[in-house]
């Protein structure tokens, strides 16, 4: 993580760092609930932040460094908060005058034997292949991954992407199983977009959350559907995507390293199929299949939800489109 | 922005507070204290406050005994037996989604740790999202298993926006366990001081 932070060239050490994840250290910690079974004393695990401090230090980074942590929403949670700590005023933190203040967000999780015993507990996992909206989909596939990204208010040199619009919201339904009228993802959606300023008709991509499970897609499908169903025809609504049958299930890492992948999809114009899709089961989603799909993309919407119906949703624009809508 | 702050701060050793609501309780203790104290502060809250109340919820040792229970369950026959319920919560914020549910608060959730600042980050954090989100509430504070075994601690803050006309809620009965997250102890501290300024009510 420490070699991902570097590559990010920060301008200032003042920056902040948010990591975001589910279990953190878990195989440290299990390691330690063994011993206390074996031996017990008075030693104590480290505390969850203990990595960011970690990473921050390796890093030179003096500005505040904490975790955060909400389910598979980490990551866009993060990225999130990141957002409201540069816009605080008073500022958050210090900076040296005339320094543009940072923030890096850094996601992480490790796949496992904790994680996997406890997917195979919940019958979540895919005993063949992750296939996100597909009709015959049954279940995800775990993966580790760690990303990393640099936010700055005032950018010194022309951003990869601008970060236009968010939302959050909680389902408040149930403990595990999402909400069936995807109520909390609809309000963290239509809340980015207000932020934004813009219609949903604008939104070119929809960068899924797409676990491959049968509740995750089918909850996605209606808050898609609900938001963007009033644009006529399934072609002219805006193209979904998701990249979990290729890249895994990341967890915490997730909402981060798919919104990286969300700013090299606008960079470059070109939208990767949903990997392992073959049949989708709602044919109103205007879902990119088997091959990927050149666009002109502006504005790409991004989301992921959690265990305990937490949601979070991002729009991410290319410079240009921001300033087109500011002027409008 | 924020004029006005209620809290409740409580800590129990072993044994939880005999008046707790029976439809607050949870499996896991620490979430059964976060509920009590939650289900303090948010009474009488109107239904149409509740989509504007946020939680933020900071703990140095996240899921830590909900790791314990599901490691012990999987253990045995290879992961056999493993438990599902147990899966379930561990995860940092499991407590926050379990106000989320049980008080049917459909608004921003976050939970972080920040070592021993965690709950002076939640607090700090709740105002930047109040003002960010537009939230007119906000339940922020720290929650910990304590130092000593079976013991747990919990400090929690009713955030409102200046403009909120819902009314405050007293202050409860606090008892504090041996510290641990310092910053938690701060909070309790002040609610204690707070408490004793007020006088009996």
């Amino acid at each position: 993580m420490a070699g991902l932070v570097r590559r990010l060239d920060l301008k200032s050490a003042d920056a902040g760092l948010i990591l975001a994840t589910t279990k953190g250290e878990i195989d440290e910690e299990v390691a330690w609930i063994r011993q206390q079974d074996a031996v017990p004393d008075s030693s104590k695990p480290k505390p969850f932040s203990a990595v960011a401090g970690a990473l921050a230090a390796a890093v030179g980074i003096r500005g505040p460094a904490y975790v955060v942590s909400t389910a598979c929403s980490s990551g866009l949670t993060a990225l999130i908060d990141a957002a409201h700590t540069l816009l605080d005023d008073p500022p958050s933190f210090g900076a040296a005058p005339g320094a543009a203040r940072e923030m890096v967000v850094v996601a992480y999780d490790h796949a496992g034997d904790f994680v996997r015993d406890g997917f195979t507990a919940l019958k979540a996992l895919s005993p063949t292949q992750c296939r996100p909206f597909d009709k015959s989909r049954d279940g995800l596939a775990l993966g580790s991954a760690a990303a990393a990204c640099r936010i700055s208010l005032v950018p010194a040199d022309k951003p990869a992407a601008i970060l236009s619009g968010w939302g959050l919201a909680s389902d408040a339904v149930h403990m595990t199983a999402p909400d069936q009228a995807a109520s909390g993802l609809i309000r963290a959606i239509r809340h980015a977009l207000a932020m934004a300023k813009l219609q949903p008709p604008d939104i070119d991509l929809v960068f899924a959350h797409g676990t491959g499970t049968r509740y995750n897609d089918a909850m996605e499908g209606v808050a898609i559907t609900t938001v963007f169903g009033g644009i006529d025809g399934a072609d002219q609504r805006p193209a979904v995507t998701a990249v979990k049958g290729l890249v895994g299930h990341t967890l915490g890492a997730a909402g981060l390293l798919e919104t990286v992948l969300a700013v090299k999809i606008l960079e470059r114009q070109i939208v990767p199929p949903v990997t392992g899709l073959r049949g989708a089961d709602r044919t109103e989603l205007n879902l990119v299949i088997g091959r990927p799909r050149a666009m002109a993309l502006r504005h790409v919407l991004k989301v992921a939800s959690g265990f305990g119906g937490l949601n979070a949703a991002v729009v991410l624009s290319k410079c240009d489109a921001v300033g087109d809508q500011e002027a409008a | 922005m924020i004029k006005r702050a209620e809290m409740v701060g409580i800590a129990h050793r072993g044994a939880l507070p005999p008046n707790v609501d029976e439809r607050l309780r949870s499996t896991d203790p620490l979430a059964t204290v976060m509920l009590h104290l939650a289900g303090n502060l948010l009474r009488g809250i109107p239904d149409d406050a509740r989509d504007r109340v946020g939680v933020v919820l900071g703990s140095t040792r996240g899921s830590l005994e909900a790791d314990i229970a599901f490691d012990q369950s999987r253990r045995a026959d290879d992961a056999r037996y493993a438990s599902p319920a147990a899966f379930a919560r561990t995860l940092p914020s499991t407590l926050a989604a379990e106000l989320s549910v049980k008080f049917r608060l459909p608004g921003p959730s976050l939970t972080l740790c920040a070592g021993n600042a965690s709950a002076a980050f939640a607090v700090a954090r709740a105002r930047s999202w109040m003002r960010h989100l537009g939230l007119m509430h906000c339940l922020a504070g720290g929650c910990d298993v304590g130092a000593a075994p079976g013991t747990y601690r919990a400090g929690l803050l009713f955030l409102t926006d200046w403009r909120g006309e819902w009314p405050a809620v007293m202050p409860q009965r606090l008892d504090l366990a041996a510290p641990h997250d310092a910053s938690l102890d701060a909070l309790i501290a002040w609610i204690k001081q707070r408490d004793a300024l007020a006088g009996d009510r």
